[in-house]
């Protein structure tokens, strides 16, 4: 007979079966001496862990079963997403006569943004944002990009390349007055074997 | 741009662009877990028509929800309760009488541990023995464990009150957990 | 003076003939809808992408990302409003909404 038939509290020194699962879902924290030093409680935390990785596992087998998502079924979802939804507010532009009322999305101008710092070599732009009220023409603007940036000696200059190029698309493109840009570093990247070779030919002049 | 593709980054990366309004970046979440909601949505509405009309619908809905995403790590499990939702709609407008709303004494068969026992994986057996669990408890079980919801969710999803979930979900531990344990 | 579908027709060929210009939305777009801008498209039998309310014209478009939006969205709007005005529409406003820059 399976130690594991004894479910009940008197079988768990004073714990239900709930208390442990609810237990794990907290990460074990804050630590409770009670669980932690009961063999019984270990061994049903134990259960409770196999059993929900089994289950979490059945599914992702029955996943690698399905087919892989058919292109033109691919297409249809695409063709339904609605652009409106992540647009965001419509920022201004500066009119110059009274039948003007140009405006510019604010999903536009974060995808502007992202293009701008993907295309800085080593970087990868996570999140974009504009702080402000961007509704109101000439409202200072913060402008924060998080990135993550391939680990290296040239951290701080490409996260300078991102800065500038980023407040250079906004000035070209859109009539926002920037008042800064901020480039968080999120995460560093692995870099590339293959591409990633210049900074070790740089420091070789002196032999 | 680095030189990972899209298609390599992780899901917080995805899922972030996605919420700005990047369109590819939601492409390859759609490519990522498509497989897996076809999954689910077999294992709760059977082999049928609808299975690429509710996953299509899940992504659409995503993606106008993107905002209310708080933790961009777990677009995994909030696409699969997006998906679940549509699903019990599904169910309830074919007007199957599930007892969803019955207070579930009964427990598993008396032969579901030979059941599972049969299983040729573990991963098989568990899905035996959620099986072989009572509707309201697998339910309850799938919410939990599998989707992730709160306690409260559940209650407010199901219609009931939360201490009949709680009731729910411990008989449904327990059952599972003594049932897997009879596999080897 | 030319029926409004014309007139609307002739503004939308102008606004996609404006340098810049790339993509010409509806009023709610959906990525399915755009509607690129190849010279010529307007034929009378296609519905206008463009549309007025009460004396305002609103119109969406997408850019190259090279030439500058604003200015992309000035010449629209001085566009629109010349198309409009050569068919007897008279326009007090012309929105233009740039939703994409290269």
């Amino acid at each position: 007979m399976s130690d594991l038939d004894a479910l009940e509290p008197d079988d768990l020194d004073g714990h239900s079966i709930d208390e442990l699962a609810d237990y794990l879902d907290a990460g074990m924290q804050p630590p409770d001496p009670s669980i932690d030093g009961s063999p019984a409680c270990q061994n049903a935390l134990a259960a409770i862990l196999r059993v929900r990785h089994a289950s979490l596992g059945s599914l992702e087998a029955a996943a690698r079963d399905e087919a892989p998502a058919d292109e033109s079924w691919i297409g249809g979802v695409l063709a339904n997403i609605s652009l409106e939804s992540r647009s965001g507010r419509d920022v201004p532009l500066r009119p110059q006569s009274e039948s003007e009322r140009p405006v510019m999305t604010e999903g536009a101008i974060r995808s502007l943004i992202r293009r701008t710092g993907d295309g800085v070599p080593g970087v990868l732009v996570a999140r974009c944002r504009l702080d402000g009220d961007v509704t109101e023409l000439a409202a200072p603007i913060r402008v924060v990009v998080e990135v993550a940036i391939v680990s290296g000696p040239s951290i701080v200059a490409t996260a300078d390349l991102v800065r500038t190029g980023v407040a250079q698309a906004l000035a070209e493109q859109t009539d926002l007055l920037v008042e800064a840009v901020d480039v968080v570093v999120r995460d560093l990247l692995e870099p590339d074997p293959d591409t990633d070779t210049d900074t070790d030919t740089d420091t070789e002049e002196t032999r | 741009m680095h030189h990972q593709s899209l298609a390599e980054l992780d899901d917080t990366v995805l899922a972030g662009r996605s919420s700005d309004g990047d369109v590819r970046a939601f492409e390859v979440l759609i490519r990522r877990y498509t497989p897996l909601l076809r999954a689910y949505a077999r294992r709760t509405l059977g082999s049928t028509d609808e299975l690429d009309d509710v996953v299509q619908e899940t992504f659409i809905t995503a993606w106008d929800r993107l905002d209310r995403l708080d933790d961009h790590a777990k677009v995994k499990s909030w696409l699969m309760r997006i998906l679940s939702r549509k699903c019990l709609d599904r169910i309830r407008a074919r007007r199957f009488h599930d007892d969803v709303t019955e207070l579930e004494v009964a427990a598993a068969a008396a032969d579901a541990p030979d059941r599972v026992a049969e299983a040729r994986s573990r991963e098989e057996a568990a899905e035996t023995a959620l099986a072989e669990l009572p509707e309201a408890q697998r339910r309850c079980w799938i919410m939990k464990e599998v989707l992730e919801y709160s306690y409260d969710d559940i209650a407010a999803e199901l219609d009931l009150p939360p201490s009949t979930v709680r009731g729910l979900l411990s008989r449904a531990r327990k059952n599972m957990i003594r049932l897997m344990e009879g596999w080897r | 003076m030319s029926s409004d579908d014309d007139t609307l027709a002739a503004v939308e060929q102008a606004v996609v003939g404006v340098p810049g210009v790339t993509d010409l939305y509806r009023a709610r777009p959906t990525v399915a809808s755009t509607v690129s801008a190849v010279r010529g498209i307007a034929s009378s039998a296609a519905p206008a992408r463009v549309v007025v309310d009460d004396g305002v014209l609103r119109v969406v478009i997408g850019t190259d990302g090279y030439r500058p939006a604003p200015e992309v969205a000035r010449a629209v709007h001085d566009v629109a409003l010349a198309a409009a005005s050569t068919h007897g529409l008279a326009l007090t406003r012309v929105d233009v909404r740039v939703a994409r820059v290269g």
